[in-house]
């Protein structure tokens, strides 16, 4: 149903809400279907109500200048001149009622628990996979299962200390879980930095809601890495291992190095000896206890992996399985990430909780499983359909919007390698008021919070909300157009 | 700090100092050759070529000794990898990925003079260098200062002073290499030895100091005495070694002192005591050459020892936690 | 019987590298009526050795030289005592070792020419008999010839050849074994051959459902006996090498290894 949002408040001329704003078909994050704002959100509607086009736009203009004068980018290689790009940012947040936070909270806490029990028990008894409830064959040939890690226990038996689970909302509003990314999950410095400029230019606002704080994300994440320090060292040292300035999330890595103030090394920096691990420094060789690693398993270890790895450091993987350093994720928590073993973790939350998921997957059809691969097949006109080891959005079918030719370029495919593929019926993502060349329009987003599993679980109250900047468009991935809001949790 | 920063700081510093050199070596050379024969401007070149060292690139890219072929090899010819705009390019990759060890103000000064070199127009550069070679020398002189003015003094500052410093008295020594037997060869003519000597003080910014140091006299061997063992002239060899030596001396000097900076310090040390007690007659004439070669060389050799010591922390490992394990077991 | 054997690999470079890591899989098992009553692995450079088990259960030694160095030395000596039939009785395989030898590998992948080979001359429902068949036919199949086939070479391509050495008899036979569903393991070891031309070997453990391991050899067309001792197992070579390792610096590098196993009273 078209509605026009109207303002009560101070009058201004052509406020930001004087556009027409369509509310149908989609679950909408500010209003009701009736075209009303929902009850947390009235305060900030009546905000947008008063401000002009134009005082917007100016506001527009302060954030994106801050972005830019912070270095909050991201480069864009291939050209010599490495232009920095800052990632689009919308300036009206996304605002969580505090009930719905809590069980979020629960939900996500649920179920990093079980995929930690999950990944304990694959890489020891295997008990879940003995009893079948979770097919062998899935879980040994996912491509991040790692046999090196068997009989491997990490500190604290915590594989995924980070995790950042993508959620997204349907038409009823009800929360799913679309992902669990239990590797390096990255943006959490798009949270932080979000906040920070949202601050600088709605300060009034903030005046108005009673807003969760998400500072303290850095110091969390440094406590949840020391507490997993072998051998239980109280002062860790603790380094950031990154790829190197050629990584997209370059940006994130110095900016959570400095914040944590921690250093940021590369694997040239590190070198084992007699199964420990240090950092060459000015004055010498330093151990290192922890290292929070933002390289993928396949490039840690050219002696245990990918010999061609220049980015690892030869040795690692040694003094990681002799207990003398933690690595943060563990290696081969992939496994538990893998798309077709996400069917799964409802069945995890079951097996080793007892308890029934607080929070739902999304429908998901296996094509491991005959049965469903079947009826993957017979619907390829109906589902979204998904290469298991592919992400950000590439190798998938879209199947109502698909050719023909398409649709059996990928049955072909499936057949040919039925563990590859899982299916999903197309998703409605909830939509979120943002501007877009302005004029207020409903934009499809969904939610990363950030889960830290050190001593115990927490979740910080907030996350990264990616929204599709492009009309329609469903993908909210940085790499294809997407943008990010400040997520605002309230509290009780 | 990580041996990688440090290493990356020292190669930053060098590079630019390094096109900061190459640049003024041009400039001097370009004004001093502007009113000679041809035959002379080329024979002026030449040392160009032998003071970088990279006349055998040079001689494969080029079939003849020309002026402006010299201008644009030294300026940004590809296959020289000492080229201004190679030394620029590789500061600025050095900065990058030290990116969090350095301030805002510098990594922005680096990028304004990457862009500089980058988009200006070469041709019109060659045909009146004298403006870029100006600008290029400023944006180095500035990014000295901007570090000196915006970069905590610490470590991270030091090893870029060690840099600036090592590349400078590298870059004079050769600069009195290349020139000191061709103006030796003329003899006491005024006429044909001053134009000379100045061209040779300009080359290392001495020349107004210079004037203000010698009270009047103006002869190689007051020049020499200068530009090697002069105290307070920031591109004196001797002043560079110093400056260097103080460097080592506060890198590290928190914890640890002397355990890994031992190696270069000494070199370094006994390379400056060498030349305070240096009586400059005995290098005069023949004996200059050798000498040269010499310093040369020992500079080399302390850059070695630096790499050494600090950047490859191959061997040298450290008791591990020998007091974190003692109060471990007294608990 | 009591067999002695020495293991040296030398590796040289021709310039001085800074940094190598070394990984062995040398040790002689204990289990299944073996024993090996002692071992010794000495290096030089000498650098402090340590030891963890792989998700096999084989004991892998590793070490690093973190100074420059020309020749790297690895020597490894043992004494062991071998029965004169290997007996590993297993009632059930855990799900991970059903999955893994079961599994083309990079070494022994599935293949379909191997396949309809293997098929032809098995016999449905006897894994024992269908096993005997494949070894039977696998040594008949490829001449044994050194220097035919390289470290890299894979089953398909040694089959294809009709020549090789053990590792790739080892090789066919697991590909054909696995493609009949009889599940399939690697086995590096070493071979007593009376004194002569010792070097390391490679078999084949196939599993017969009920029973256990049952051992074989298509290089010898034989049941493993006393005269061969096991060191390791894995999915094919790639899991087991006896040496393997990465080093840093300009250099190049070159492998020499000498192998002598006797007959000890």
């Amino acid at each position: 149903m078209p509605g026009r949002a109207g303002s009560e408040q101070k009058m201004v001329e052509k406020s930001v809400l004087d556009t027409l704003y369509d509310i149908s078909q989609f679950y909408d994050e500010m209003f009701e279907a009736t075209g009303q704002p929902r009850e947390h959100y009235r305060t900030l509607h009546e905000q947008l109500g008063s401000l002009s086009m134009e005082d917007f736009a100016e506001k527009h203009r302060v954030a994106d200048a801050s972005f830019l004068y912070q270095g909050i980018t991201f480069t864009v290689y291939g050209q010599e001149s490495g232009i920095e790009r800052i990632f689009p940012f919308d300036l009206i947040p996304r605002i969580i009622p505090f009930e719905e936070w809590r069980q979020l909270e629960e939900g996500l806490t649920q179920r990093v628990t079980a995929l930690n029990l999950f990944l304990q028990d694959v890489y020891h008894e295997q008990r879940i996979l003995r009893e079948k409830r979770v097919p062998a064959e899935l879980v040994f040939s996912a491509k991040h299962f790692r046999r090196e890690m068997m009989d491997v226990t990490p500190a604290r038996g915590v594989y995924a200390h980070i995790t950042g689970t993508d959620l997204i909302r349907d038409k009823s509003g009800e929360y799913f879980v679309l992902e669990d990314n239990l590797r390096s999950p990255s943006g959490v410095s798009y949270m932080l930095e979000n906040r920070q400029v949202m601050k600088r230019i709605f300060a009034d606002l903030f005046g108005r809601y009673r807003v969760s704080p998400v500072e303290q994300y850095p110091q969390a994440l440094l406590d949840t890495l020391r507490s997993v320090a072998p051998h239980g060292y109280s002062d860790a040292t603790v380094v950031l291992l990154t790829p190197g300035i050629y990584n997209s999330a370059y940006f994130e890595h110095t900016f959570l190095a400095r914040m944590m103030g921690i250093e940021i090394v590369e694997g040239h920096d590190l070198v084992a000896h007699n199964n420990k691990i240090y950092m060459r420094t000015t004055q010498g060789l330093q151990l290192v206890d922890v290292i929070y690693r933002r390289v993928d398993d396949d490039f840690l270890d050219p002696l245990a992996f990918r010999q061609d790895s220049a980015l690892g450091v030869a040795g690692l993987l040694n003094a990681y399985r002799a207990g003398n350093v933690t690595l943060a994720n563990a290696i081969g928590t992939g496994v538990a990430d893998d798309k077709a073993v996400y069917a799964y973790v409802p069945e995890m939350i079951r097996f080793y909780l007892d308890q029934d998921p607080i929070l739902n997957n999304v429908p998901t059809y296996v094509g491991l499983d005959e049965k469903e691969c079947g009826y993957i097949l017979a619907n390829l006109d109906k589902l979204v359909v998904k290469a298991v080891n592919e992400s950000g959005g590439y190798g998938m079918l879209i199947g109502p919007h698909a050719s023909q030719a398409e649709r059996e370029k990928f049955r072909e495919q499936v057949r040919a390698n039925p563990r590859n593929y899982i299916a999903q019926p197309t998703l409605a993502l909830s939509r979120h008021p943002t501007l877009l060349e302005d004029e207020l329009y409903g934009c499809h987003i969904d939610l990363r919070p950030y889960t830290l599993y050190g001593e115990k679980i927490t979740v910080v109250p907030g996350g990264l909300t990616r929204v599709a900047l492009r009309k329609g468009s469903l993908v909210v991935n940085s790499s294809q157009g997407g943008g990010s809001k400040d997520t605002w949790v309230l509290r009780e | 700090m990580l041996s990688r920063a440090a290493e990356t700081l020292y190669w930053m510093a060098r590079y630019i100092e390094r096109s900061e050199d190459i640049t003024r070596l041009l400039a001097v050379n370009f004004d001093a050759l502007l009113d000679t024969t041809p035959e002379e401007a080329r024979a002026g070149w030449l040392p160009l070529l032998t003071i970088t060292g990279d006349d055998v690139i040079y001689k494969k890219a080029y079939a003849e000794i020309a002026p402006r072929s010299i201008i644009e090899f030294l300026l940004w010819h590809p296959d020289n990898p000492n080229a201004v705009t190679a030394c620029i390019n590789r500061a600025r990759e050095n900065a990058r990925t030290v990116r969090e060890q350095i301030s805002s103000e510098m990594w922005e000064h680096i990028n304004r003079l990457y862009f500089l070199v980058r988009d200006v127009n070469r041709n019109a550069v060659l045909d009146n260098p004298g403006e870029f070679f100006s600008q290029v020398r400023n944006g180095s002189q500035a990014f000295q200062g901007i570090t000196a003015a915006t970069l905590t003094h610490g470590d991270s500052y030091e090893f870029m002073q060690l840099g600036f410093h090592l590349e400078r008295a590298d870059k004079t020594a050769r600069i009195l290499d290349a020139k000191y037997l061709h103006i030796n060869s003329l003899g006491e003519d005024p006429a044909a030895a001053y134009p000379q000597l100045i061209a040779l003080l300009r080359s290392c910014s001495a020349f107004e100091p210079f004037r203000r140091a010698s009270k009047g006299e103006l002869n190689l061997e007051k020049v020499v005495d200068y530009l090697l063992l002069d105290r307070a002239f920031p591109r004196a060899v001797l002043f560079c070694l110093n400056r260097s030596l103080h460097a080592l001396d506060t890198i590290g000097s928190d914890n640890s002192p002397m355990l890994k900076s031992e190696h270069p310090r000494r070199t370094l040390g006994r390379l400056s005591a060498d030349l305070e007690y240096l009586d400059i007659h005995e290098l005069l004439g023949a004996n200059m050459d050798p000498y040269l070669d010499k310093l040369l060389y020992s500079l080399n050799a302390i850059g070695d020892d630096v790499a050494r010591a600090y950047f490859n922390t191959r061997v040298i490992l450290p008791d591990s936690r020998p007091q974190y394990q003692q109060q471990q077991q007294q608990q | 019987m009591r067999l002695k054997i020495e293991h040296i690999t030398t590796f040289s470079y021709d310039h001085p590298i800074s940094e190598a890591y070394t990984e062995m899989c040398l040790r002689p098992q204990d289990g299944a009526g073996q024993h090996c009553l002692s071992f010794s692995l000495k290096t030089e450079p000498h650098d402090e050795q340590l030891n963890y088990r792989d998700r096999f259960g084989n004991d892998i030694s590793h070490f690093d030289t973190i100074q420059p160095h020309n020749q790297l030395v690895v020597a490894a000596r043992s004494v062991v005592l071998t029965p004169d039939h290997f007996v590993q009785s297993m009632a059930h395989l855990s799900p991970l070792d059903e999955f893994d030898f079961l599994q083309g590998s990079s070494y022994a992948p599935l293949l379909s020419e191997i396949s309809a080979l293997a098929e032809s001359i098995s016999t449905p429902g006897d894994p024992k008999a269908s096993a005997l068949a494949i070894m039977r036919h696998t040594w008949g199949a490829i001449k044994y010839e050194k220097g035919a086939t390289d470290v890299n070479t894979t089953a398909g391509e040694a089959l294809a050849l009709g020549r090789g050495v053990c590792q790739d008899f080892a090789h066919v036979m697991l590909s054909a074994c696995r493609s009949q569903k009889i599940p399939a393991r690697y086995v590096s070891g070493y071979l007593y051959n009376n004194g002569y031309s010792a070097a390391s070997h490679a078999w084949v453990d196939v599993y017969i459902p009920g029973e256990g391991w049952l051992s074989l050899d298509p290089t010898h067309n034989v049941e493993q006996n006393g005269q061969y001792v096991r060191v390791a197992i894995g999915r094919d070579y790639a899991d087991v090498p006896p040496t393997r390792g990465i080093f840093v610096g300009n250099a190049k590098e070159s492998m020499e290894v000498s192998v002598k196993v006797d007959a000890v009273l």
